[in-house]
């Protein structure tokens, strides 16, 4: 736990730069020769902070696992730049990279699939640790194995287990364990409670926050549920279609929201006080055109109920407008929604 | 699939492998592979073969007959007096050892080459699966029977030659299931925790690779014995003084009209060990395969 | 333990076109088997939207499955009864099921990628079921179908019946699902996890759909969903699973807003809520595997408020005290009176 705590970083300094990121996949030409870019993230800035929680929140197709993707390193980014405390990962060297990996961890949406399943909960929990020699004496590694079992709230008889013996959730709370076997300051979560039942999934989100405070890491948790947001977000980016449409604090986000894209979002989201025969009238038609053929202008237009011809014709900036406190990349989110429109 | 299922055993088997039982078959196929492969060991030792002897007076015996030293021959002897019983033993020493040993090498040149050209892909993998896929399109005993005519007969050189014509077969099913291990997000995850390609390849991609890869041997060793016993009738596999089943299968053409069983004991233990095999493997597969089960 | 239901069930106002009566579903010999799913009653009633509401392994999906009479290999109703319009489905053949299948009562899957055949399009697909039940010509089967995929919001209907399932978004394929389900214009329609695989946009759309065309053709509608939220847009009427029981039913509001039984208030609890910021009061532990049942009741390891009564006996399912048996309030809980009677569980 001491140990743990030294390497805390000041909280509040910014930890994880992301400058104009593009990043996606090729597809083949239509002849079947040639290669053709598709930006998934179509240029995205992003920081998060030490100890804080940034949640990027879309629907499928939006970007927000190749964005995840591109900061872990699974995935070279087209351009923009990743930069991790002094270290620019697009530039960084092999050896730079391993060093920074210690740092950045992430978990996966589903516990099944991102864990061996062949391997014991001890030898997935300690895999880090024989990757980067010197963080852990290898006659340690039975005692903090339990110590980080005892972390996730798991009792140290799982050590010996194997993984498909295990619950979803208790899958999920070994590869937080995992993660956090190499003390990093910053995990990356890509949907990592969506796969799991309401009751099981209130737990593990309860462990990521209490986790937070006890070790100062930051989390760049990435979602489509805006409940789980909401609850555990300090800093909220809404993305739609590659690009980031509003950004601000979680209260400026979802008390105000200043973008017609989160402001359907948050009409559609299911709610447990929702009635039968409710209104929910701003839901929005159509679906989420593909990213390999964007709209001109603006990329909501097409599904926007306050789309206007200046839409069509020029890309709006993530920025302030008018009374906003917060950032939103439309043309009209310096008017005020209950009375524009 | 059919199960058949004894109870208790059937618990036991269960706690075994997981869940899934062993069917009654295999443990037959099991059993008669074992007999053979215990015979084979032991069985030359106790009924020795002397394959330069002759006894004119015991030749061309019917299974059952006496020879001249008054001991029975239980599978009857062939045109020069050699007991075929013994001849049996000693061939499946030779049968079993050839195919063992090439479906090893074969194997082993398989798994590594199609582990670097599932799991890298690219340029590499490229060329790897053409140069295969042109071996493939050539008949295999033709392939054989070349390689097997410019080395000439010795036991070394029909493993080599076996092992170039099936290691292509081992290097498609290993490759299939590295690029589809490769994609699992348990690879993701391994290369976020920062482990090298190595420790990923041994770790990760291997251990899924060894069912399949096992399944394939199974099937392979059966065909690795037809095909060394065509080889050996052709004159091209062993050397003239090894018994191996399909030499003295080759011999017996020419008897086939007066002495039947020359021909018809090897190739008879010859088609029991296969079918064993193929049953064994079949087994593997259902256990391994986990839509084979409900 | 059913006596008491049936008095319940006989209080509802119109008669059920499909209700399952004390179903028990089990895997194994008979005789042997594992109790998967554990005596089951539920009344699907014309213009009504039952919710059946559970985690993974609670039994909902075999459940609904049992309604159309196609549960999986190795799984049997081993008790109770299926009744559809009246009639008890025991032993019907596989050609009197699909007979039902289609007219009476019409299933939407989660995936409608798994449930559309990839080598055909998906307006020959549809048109099927046009020409296999009420063998009409190709022609009018085709502008019966594209009709239909008008009616579920499928734009440019003409064009898109020649399409093939790939060729739609995960939404339109769910559409193309709903039009198949719709076609004969079935009585009960069964809606399992129908927009789980969707977007939260997209599944408003589908949900919307879905209850326009359930309030206009007075179906019976069957909602089988994890997801709270959902279920409290669409639903009239919930009954809420755990290990293979219905634990509570009744109206939405009810259930919703006096919760009878602890399992329920648990998942109500563990819904992150603007209106309650902090951590969140998750149920502790894990539910049981399916056929490892714990003594007694199933939740009671789990529960904050189980005593030993119930580590010994499971408790039947009883009208709520104070509701009466008119409203159809039923709980499973030994202690649904103290339940009713505690606040919230504060949150720190």
């Amino acid at each position: 736990m001491n140990t743990a705590q030294a390497s805390v970083p000041e909280a509040g300094t910014a930890l994880l730069r992301i400058r104009g990121l593009r990043a996606g996949y090729a597809t083949r030409g239509r002849s079947g020769f040639g290669r053709r870019r598709v930006d998934a993230v179509a240029g995205v800035d992003l920081t998060v902070h030490a100890g804080q929680t940034l949640c990027v929140v879309g629907e499928s197709g939006c970007g927000k696992s190749t964005l995840a993707r591109s900061v872990v390193g699974l995935l070279d980014p087209f351009a923009g730049s990743i930069s991790f405390g002094d270290v620019d990962l697009s530039a960084a060297g092999r050896r730079e990279r391993h060093r920074v990996a210690r740092d950045l961890q992430m978990v996966f949406q589903d516990p099944y699939t991102s864990l061996n399943p062949r391997m014991r909960v001890a030898d997935v929990i300690a895999e880090g640790w024989h990757v980067h020699r010197g963080v852990l004496p290898a006659g340690e590694h039975a005692a903090e194995v339990d110590r980080l079992l005892s972390l996730v709230e798991l009792d140290s008889s799982y050590a010996g287990r194997r993984l498909h013996e295990l619950s979803g959730g208790q899958c999920q709370r070994v590869s937080i364990a995992r993660a956090l076997a190499l003390r990093p300051k910053l995990i990356v979560c890509d949907e990592a409670v969506s796969a799991l039942d309401v009751s099981v999934r209130a737990q593990v989100l309860n462990l990521l926050m209490d986790l937070q405070q006890e070790l100062g890491v930051a989390y760049l948790f990435i979602s489509h549920d805006l409940d789980v947001v909401r609850h555990i977000a300090d800093e909220v980016a809404v993305m739609y279609l590659g690009t980031i449409v509003e950004h601000g604090t979680a209260a400026q986000v979802f008390q105000n929201p200043r973008h017609p894209y989160t402001r359907a979002l948050l009409s559609a989201a299911p709610s447990i006080h929702d009635r039968p025969g409710g209104t929910n009238e701003s839901a929005l038609t159509g679906e989420v055109p593909s990213p390999a053929a964007p709209p001109s202008g603006c990329r909501f237009r097409t599904r926007c109920p306050i789309a206007a011809d200046v839409c069509a014709a020029d890309v709006p900036e993530l920025r302030v407008r008018g009374d906003a406190d917060h950032a939103a990349a439309c043309h009209f989110a310096g008017e005020n929604p209950a009375t524009g429109s | 699939m059919t199960a058949i299922t004894v109870p208790a055993e059937g618990a036991a088997a269960r706690a075994k492998t997981g869940g899934r039982r062993v069917p009654v078959r295999v443990w037959v196929g099991a059993g008669v592979l074992a007999l053979f492969v215990l015979a084979a060991l032991v069985g030359p030792l106790l009924w020795p073969y002397d394959p330069v002897a002759t006894h004119l007076a015991d030749r061309l015996l019917a299974p059952g007959g006496r020879t001249a030293t008054g001991s029975i021959a239980w599978l009857g002897t062939d045109q020069v007096g050699r007991d075929l019983f013994a001849n049996l033993l000693a061939g499946a020493r030779i049968t079993l050892l050839v195919a063992g040993a090439t479906v090893v090498v074969g194997g082993a040149v398989g798994l590594v080459v199609g582990l670097v050209s599932g799991y890298f892909g690219g340029p590499l993998d490229t060329v790897l699966s053409r140069v295969g896929d042109v071996q493939l399109a050539f008949p295999s005993i033709l392939l054989a029977i070349l390689l097997a005519g410019v080395l000439g007969p010795s036991i070394t050189n029909i493993v080599i030659t076996l092992a170039i014509t099936r290691w292509v077969i081992f290097a498609r099913i290993v490759r299939a299931s590295a690029m589809s291990t490769r994609r699992l997000e348990y690879v993701d995850s391994a290369r976020v925790l920062g482990c090298g390609h190595l420790r990923i390849l041994v770790r990760h991609v291997l251990p899924s690779c060894w069912q399949p890869l096992l399944v394939a041997a199974t099937v392979q060793v059966g065909l690795v014995m037809v095909a060394e016993a065509s080889l050996s009738f052709l004159g091209l596999g062993v050397p003239v003084d090894t018994a191996s089943w399909g030499a003295t299968v080759s011999i017996g053409r020419d008897y086939l009209g007066s002495a039947w069983w020359i021909s018809t004991v090897p190739a008879a233990a010859l088609a029991l060990v296969v079918t064993a095999v193929g049953v064994v493997g079949d087994g593997f597969r259902d256990l391994s395969d986990p839509r084979s089960q409900i | 333990m059913s006596s008491t239901v049936e008095e319940v069930a006989g209080a509802t106002e119109a008669t059920p076109v499909a209700r399952l009566r004390g179903v028990h579903i089990g895997f194994g010999a008979p005789g042997r088997e594992r109790p998967v799913v554990r005596g089951v009653e539920l009344d699907l009633v014309p213009g009504r939207v039952t919710a059946l509401v559970g985690e993974s392994g609670s039994g909902k999906s075999l459940t609904t499955l049992a309604l159309m009479g196609l549960l999986p290999g190795g799984a049997r109703v081993s008790a109770g009864s299926v009744e559809i319009d009246g009639q008890d489905t025991a032993g019907f053949t596989d050609a009197q099921w699909r007979r039902l299948r289609g007219p009476k009562i019409a299933m939407v899957f989660q995936d409608p990628m798994a449930a559309l055949n990839p080598s055909f399009t998906v307006g020959w697909q549809v048109a099927e079921t046009f020409r296999r039940h009420q063998g009409v010509s190709h022609r009018t089967a085709r502008a019966r179908t594209i009709e239909l995929m008008r009616t579920v919001g499928i734009p440019d209907a003409e064009h898109k019946y020649h399409s093939y399932p790939h060729e739609f978004s995960g939404g339109m394929r769910q559409r193309a699902m709903i039009a198949m389900a719709l076609a004969l214009e079935p009585e009960v329609l069964l809606a399992d996890e129908p927009t789980t695989a969707l977007d939260v946009t997209v599944q408003a759309q589908i949900l919307r759909l879905l209850t326009t065309r359930q309030a206009e053709a007075r179906m019976a509608m069957l909602l089988v969903s994890h997801d709270l939220g959902v279920v409290a847009r669409v639903a009239q009427h919930v009954a809420v699973m755990y290990a293979g029981r219905i634990v509570e039913a009744g109206t939405l509001d009810e259930v919703y807003t006096t919760p009878a039984h602890p399992y329920t208030r648990g998942l109500l609890d563990a819904m992150p809520d603007p209106g309650r910021p902090g951590r969140l009061v998750p149920i502790e532990g894990q539910p049981p595997a399916p056929g490892h049942l714990p003594a007694g009741c199933a939740f009671a390891p789990r529960c904050r408020f189980a005593t030993e009564v119930c580590r010994t006996d499971d408790p039947a399912t009883l009208p709520v005290p104070g509701r009466g048996t008119s409203t159809g309030h039923v709980a499973a809980c030994h202690h649904s009176a103290r339940i009713l009677g505690t606040e919230p569980e504060a949150r720190s």
